[in-house]
């Protein structure tokens, strides 16, 4: 199932809250109005804090500042295209974009979920949590971007090896950890490219969501990421990479 | 495709593929080359395709005779499909090759071990098939996993693999990502995968970018080498479906709408399959049986 993720800046004269508004309430409505038959579920991740790089950088080599990431699944690539491709939806939400983001430096990508178990899915605290696993209020999306000169096969390997490794050198998160799952970015991103008025920004080769009970639960996720990157492998480029925490906002819903 | 992500992916390409399709435009080996025991493969003459595989490879055939991916099971069936020879453009833009080698004095064990020996360098996948073969690459975890002799072939070594292989079958130089996948990734009915449907599988799907022109869309294509034990040897079975990639098991037509494939690239790249296939089925046993069928690095 292709997902795409769009993961864009507020454009030169918005403020946060005007970025917000539009986001969801004007960009949001349009796309519900012109929503696809062939479109899963969208969700706008709307951006409460984020970093960029390590503290080991003295610097950024890349926009350090993201508002927001979307994400518009789908069942299929004929679907992906039917939906990106409509008349209605070129003419309409594509369009709107640039009312609210900087759309050239918008990072774009078709990734592929995988999805991996966690120890702890749910919430031991109340019974009626068991209704529902693997959700949660506080939301992490890391973008990676793989070190110079890495395979991207091996990149996916030892991305997963340093995920294991971080789950057990990391309790706090092992403990809290609601749901995760890696979106590894397809040969096929530069396809909706033009959609979302992208023009030239670095390629991230996939992006880690992990969600947590609530937003202050979002602390175990430093722990993680502490020993994401003290990983003995060199697989991650840290310093062009980046996360963040959001705030989940449903626009489409259809059941996973 | 942006310039940026080209010189990215380039980064662990090391000589690029731009400066190995520099080193097959002379049309010789490099001196290093030379030396290794297996070059007089190199200077052998070609094996032809069979005429009648080149004659029905001349026009496409009618597309209701091919199989699309959804319906690979059926080349589990026993016999022989509609169209086991010819390519088409497919009504919805896609493209579509078959085709049929027999190949005697070949075994799977034999084919396993080739697709394993044969990515440690460039000179193997030049011995194959010259006139196109350029340059090849696996990352080194791949490379760990091929040198492991506690590895199982091709569980392995193959199945799950990336191959990164430059190739001009035509229309130019291409780096294509090749990935090879399992019987169950490409979506076979594992109850009904077995002797004497089937004895082997040589499949995934590959990502292409043109070295030509980094900023033109990538094409995909779904690739299935079906093997099946025969008298005497192997009856190697291929299917490409063009526009299409492979997901968990599944087919996914990537080619937006309204789009269609070139005829003229599919065709090629049966043409290319016919004379690549032609010279490796007699160069196979002669090397498996010279080399021991071991696996080694130099």
């Amino acid at each position: 199932m292709p997902k795409v993720i769009a993961c864009s800046r507020r454009r030169p004269g918005l403020t946060k809250a005007d970025y917000f508004r539009y986001l969801q309430f004007i960009h949001g409505t349009i796309s519900h109005k012109f929503s696809r038959p062939e479109m899963g579920w969208y969700t706008q991740n709307h951006v409460i804090d984020s970093a960029f790089g390590t503290t080991k950088d003295s610097t950024y080599g890349g926009i350090a500042n993201r508002d927001a990431a979307v994400e518009l699944s789908f069942a299929s690539f004929p679907d992906l295209y039917a939906c990106f491709m409509h008349p209605d939806v070129v003419k309409w939400v594509a369009s709107d974009g640039k009312f609210f983001a900087d759309e050239p430096n918008t990072i774009v990508m078709i990734t592929e979920e995988y999805e991996k178990p966690v120890p702890n899915p749910l919430d031991t605290f109340n019974p009626g949590y068991g209704l529902a696993s693997g959700v949660g209020a506080g939301k992490v999306m890391q973008f990676l971007r793989r070190a110079e000169g890495v395979f991207l096969d091996d990149f996916y390997q030892y991305w997963n090896e340093a995920h294991e490794y971080a789950m057990e050198n990391a309790p706090y998160c092992r403990k809290e950890l609601r749901r995760y799952v890696q979106s590894h970015r397809l040969a096929q991103s530069d396809n909706v490219k033009a959609h979302f008025g992208t023009v030239n920004v670095p390629d991230y080769d996939g992006v880690a969501s992990y969600w947590f009970d609530t937003p202050y639960h979002l602390s175990a996720f430093r722990e993680y990421n502490e020993a994401l990157m003290n990983y003995e492998k060199r697989w991650c480029d840290w310093s062009m990479s980046f996360y963040l925490f959001v705030k989940e906002v449903p626009i489409h819903y259809k059941e996973r | 495709m942006s310039q940026e992500v080209w010189v990215k992916t380039g980064a662990e390409f090391i000589p690029s593929p731009r400066e190995k399709v520099e080193i097959w435009r002379t049309g010789d080996l490099t001196e290093e080359e030379k030396k290794k025991p297996y070059a007089k493969y190199f200077y052998r003459d070609l094996n032809p395709p069979d005429p009648d595989v080149l004659k029905a490879m001349e026009k496409p055939i009618d597309p209701s005779r091919a199989i699309t991916p959804e319906q690979i099971n059926d080349l589990l069936e026993p016999g022989y499909l509609d169209c086991e020879i010819g390519w088409c453009q497919m009504p919805d833009g896609t493209g579509f090759i078959a085709n049929l080698n027999k190949m005697p004095g070949v075994t799977v064990e034999m084919v396993y071990w080739w697709f394993t020996w044969m990515t440690l360098n460039d000179l193997r996948y030049k011995i194959w098939y010259k006139p196109s073969h350029i340059g090849h690459y696996i990352s080194p975890e791949t490379r760990k996993a091929i040198l492991d002799p506690k590895s199982r072939i091709p569980e392995d070594t193959l199945w799950g693999r990336t191959h990164y292989a430059v190739e001009d079958i035509g229309v130019g130089p291409e780096f294509i990502h090749i990935h090879f996948k399992s019987p169950e990734e490409c979506g076979f009915d594992m109850k009904r995968f077995k002797k004497p449907y089937v004895s082997g599988l040589v499949a995934g799907y590959g990502d292409e970018m043109m070295l030509n022109d980094p900023h033109a869309p990538r094409g995909c294509a779904v690739m299935c080498h079906i093997l099946r034990d025969v008298e005497g040897g192997i009856e190697w079975r291929t299917r490409f479906w063009m526009g299409y990639r492979l997901e968990k098991g599944r087919a996914d037509k990537v080619l937006p709408p309204g789009e269609k494939v070139p005829e003229e690239a599919i065709r090629g790249l049966a043409l290319h399959n016919a004379h690549e296939f032609a010279n490796y089925k007699v160069m196979l046993p002669d090397i498996y049986r010279e080399l021991g069928g071991k696996i080694f690095e130099d």
